[in-house]
């Protein structure tokens, strides 16, 4: 019985307002989450519909289109003049296309003196952290590959009496030359291969983003509700020094104290690129995506993929100015905390405000997303920081900089009402308080 | 003698709060005053000096700190008080010197007078070498020693003290109220609240009985306990606070 006590006593203990609150949160980002993968997924599926470009037009090119039709493919057939197409860019633009397979003029008659034929395959890069490129890179890449199986299929049917030389072509009749484009540049790489590559490269800056925002919060909101339980803001607030130089010393010195671990993080992060790639520049990974010699890199940085100095410089101008803001915001909410327990509670805006963009890069593209939710991640001045790598990539800069305004008038919004906060009273007569009925506290006496 | 605090119809009412946690409070403290305002919890004491330290705007009345109005100067104000909140903390990382070499910065550049508020604080504290340890380390006792240092090393022209013997044992409150005593008759001032009856009984020149947001009494310990007909404080408290729950 003693122990029944102390168990119900623990689980009292446990079993507050704000664990509930975060299991709720949770349930809440998770059922959000699976919606936005499901409309991730329904958009991957509706890119997946394959464009095919049948510049070859014979009996024999139409069966096999015919037979990829009866394999499941919804096909979208497109026509191209071949001789016309000065650059994959321009034809995916004016056509309004994410992925292309091209079967060139000289396909059949290519099959029938039993030499290998090429069909080209082209792929518009959206995200270069988003796993949608990945996934809808899947289907362009199933489909070339059934291609040229309906082709060996139809070789064998037509003839039995094989050769060595003959199963040689039978076997890979077909030689697929991959092509991704990535706003106004292309290169002959798959899709597949670029995607994995930038994944993993963007995917960490994404991440150090999302974890200095996390730990720059956790910092601040600590340090403002510990001097606020502890009574030395009341100390500090009654001294002869300004209420500025308070609030912007404690910004400043949060801010520094980030900047070295972006440092710290950023030093961890280029010995994982320099461990990565040293391993990357090795063949064998694709044959089709090496083809006509290009290594991945070199396709990368031709795809315009690879961030310069100045890029990684506009990438910096908005991490910061997401630090910034996620400074003053957890300023302003570390002062609203009654006791240690609340600090972490009053975490949860901001992990909520860093989680939703942060997953939303990693899992999908924003434009893609219902305009509500579109509004409201815009709406989230960390997003911007997030998207900010597909931006400069995409060479969209006015988004980017459209993004930084919003970003440094939330911030200049916000500071004034930190300000104000510490200006007036309201830093002492303001209060949250969880699992209590009283809503506004005030000074006990 | 001059008049340090005037006190002028304070009054301050919280947002969404139906009374006034302090109510036309109206006191003054002259230069080597010990003010004590006493009263049960809630009457309003944390409120009024709070206002007095500037830390909350009052609705309405104003109070003066050697002429400056904490509504109109309260930079002004910040320059010639120290506040001690009622169980305050320090901050742990730093050691105690540091600490009173950080705030002693706070009211002077000049290196030279900062090292003076520090030999000052050394001796009134007398932690002695702990000073060089962590403030982590210190006791309850020692903690507050060191804060009372802090508050009383500027030499201010009024130290207010929110409860500043409370949950100290014996031997520490008795110093603690040593220091104060001693710190007044060289011509410092305070204001201060506390519930311990013997320890205002000690150590004030003057007493404020605070109930319900109003000041009910203002006067000086043996008037108070001749005008009521009590043996000691503790009773005119007592008959204070009931008189006022009966009307």
């Amino acid at each position: 019985m003693k122990f029944i006590n102390l168990l119900k006593k623990e689980i009292r203990e446990l079993l507050t307002l704000q664990t509930f609150l975060g299991m709720l949160i949770s349930v809440v980002l998770l059922m959000g989450m699976g919606s936005l993968m499901n409309s991730t997924m329904t958009e991957a599926m509706i890119s997946a519909d394959i464009s095919i470009a049948d510049c070859d037009d014979t009996e024999y090119t139409r069966d096999i289109l015919s037979r990829l039709k009866d394999a499941g493919y919804e096909i979208n057939l497109v026509e191209i003049n071949e001789a016309e197409i000065t650059s994959y860019p321009q034809v995916m633009k004016d056509a309004g296309l994410e992925n292309l397979i091209i079967i060139p003029e000289g396909f059949t008659a290519s099959i029938e003196s039993g030499t290998p034929a090429e069909i080209r395959t082209v792929s518009v890069m959206k995200s270069a952290t988003s796993m949608m490129s990945a996934l809808s890179s899947e289907n362009i890449s199933s489909a070339s590959h059934d291609i040229a199986s309906i082709v060996t299929d139809k070789l064998y049917a037509e003839d039995l009496s094989l050769s060595e030389k003959k199963t040689e072509f039978i076997t890979s009749p077909v030689n697929v030359i991959d092509n991704t484009v990535v706003g106004d540049k292309s290169a002959e790489i798959s899709i597949a291969v670029v995607g994995s590559t930038t994944m993993m490269q963007n995917l960490v800056i994404v991440m150090v983003i999302f974890i200095l925002v996390l730990f720059a919060s956790q910092m601040i909101i600590t340090a403002v509700a510990t001097e606020k339980i502890d009574k030395t803001l009341e100390t500090l607030l009654s001294a002869p020094v300004s209420r500025t130089s308070i609030v912007a010393s404690k910004m400043l010195a949060a801010t520094l104290v980030a900047i070295i671990n972006a440092g710290a993080y950023m030093i961890g992060f280029g010995g994982y690129m320099s461990g990565m790639m040293s391993g990357v520049g090795t063949p064998d990974i694709s044959d089709s995506a090496l083809s006509e010699g290009l290594d991945i890199m070199k396709a990368i940085s031709a795809l315009g993929l690879s961030l310069s100095p100045a890029d990684y410089a506009l990438v910096g101008i908005q991490m910061f100015a997401t630090i910034m803001i996620a400074l003053v915001c957890s300023l302003m909410l570390g002062v609203l905390a009654k006791d240690a327990k609340s600090t972490q509670t009053l975490l949860t805006p901001i992990m909520i405000a860093i989680m939703l963009p942060f997953m939303i890069s990693l899992l999908s593209d924003i434009n893609t997303l219902p305009t509500i939710m579109k509004v409201i991640v815009y709406a989230i001045p960390f997003t911007h920081t997030f998207i900010s790598m597909d931006n400069i990539i995409n060479g969209n800069l006015t988004l980017y900089w459209l993004g930084f305004a919003y970003q440094a008038v939330f911030f200049a919004v916000c500071m004034f009402f930190a300000i104000r906060l510490f200006t007036t009273d309201k830093i002492f007569t303001v209060s949250v308080s969880f699992g209590k009925k009283k809503k506004n506290s005030t000074a006990e006496e | 003698m001059a008049i340090v605090l005037d006190v002028k119809s304070l009054s301050k009412k919280y947002p969404k709060a139906e009374k006034f946690a302090a109510e036309d409070v109206s006191f003054q403290i002259e230069e080597g005053d010990i003010f004590a305002l006493i009263g049960p919890n809630g009457a309003g004491k944390t409120t009024t000096i709070r206002m007095i330290a500037t830390l909350l705007n009052a609705t309405s009345g104003d109070a003066e700190v050697d002429g400056h109005s904490i509504i109109t100067a309260p930079d002004k104000v910040r320059e010639c008080i120290t506040y001690l909140p009622d169980e305050a903390g320090a901050y742990k990382t730093m050691t105690g010197r540091k600490y009173l070499d950080f705030m002693a910065r706070l009211f002077t550049d000049n290196d030279e007078i900062v090292k003076k508020y520090i030999s000052k604080a050394e001796i009134i504290c007398g932690l002695g070498d702990r000073l060089d340890d962590k403030i982590g380390s210190y006791s309850r006792g020692m903690i507050r020693k060191l804060l009372l240092a802090r508050s009383v090393m500027t030499s201010p022209k009024l130290a207010i003290l929110d409860e500043p013997t409370s949950g100290l044992d014996v031997i520490n409150a008795l110093e603690i109220r040593k220091t104060i005593k001693s710190l007044a008759e060289q011509g410092m001032s305070f204001l201060l609240s506390s519930h311990n009856m013997l320890e205002i009984e000690f150590v004030s020149t003057k007493v404020g009985i605070i109930t319900k947001g109003h000041l009910m009494v203002v006067g000086k310990p043996s008037e108070l306990k001749e005008k009521y007909g009590c043996e000691n404080l503790e009773e005119v408290f007592e008959k204070v606070v009931k008189e006022n729950e009966i009307h």
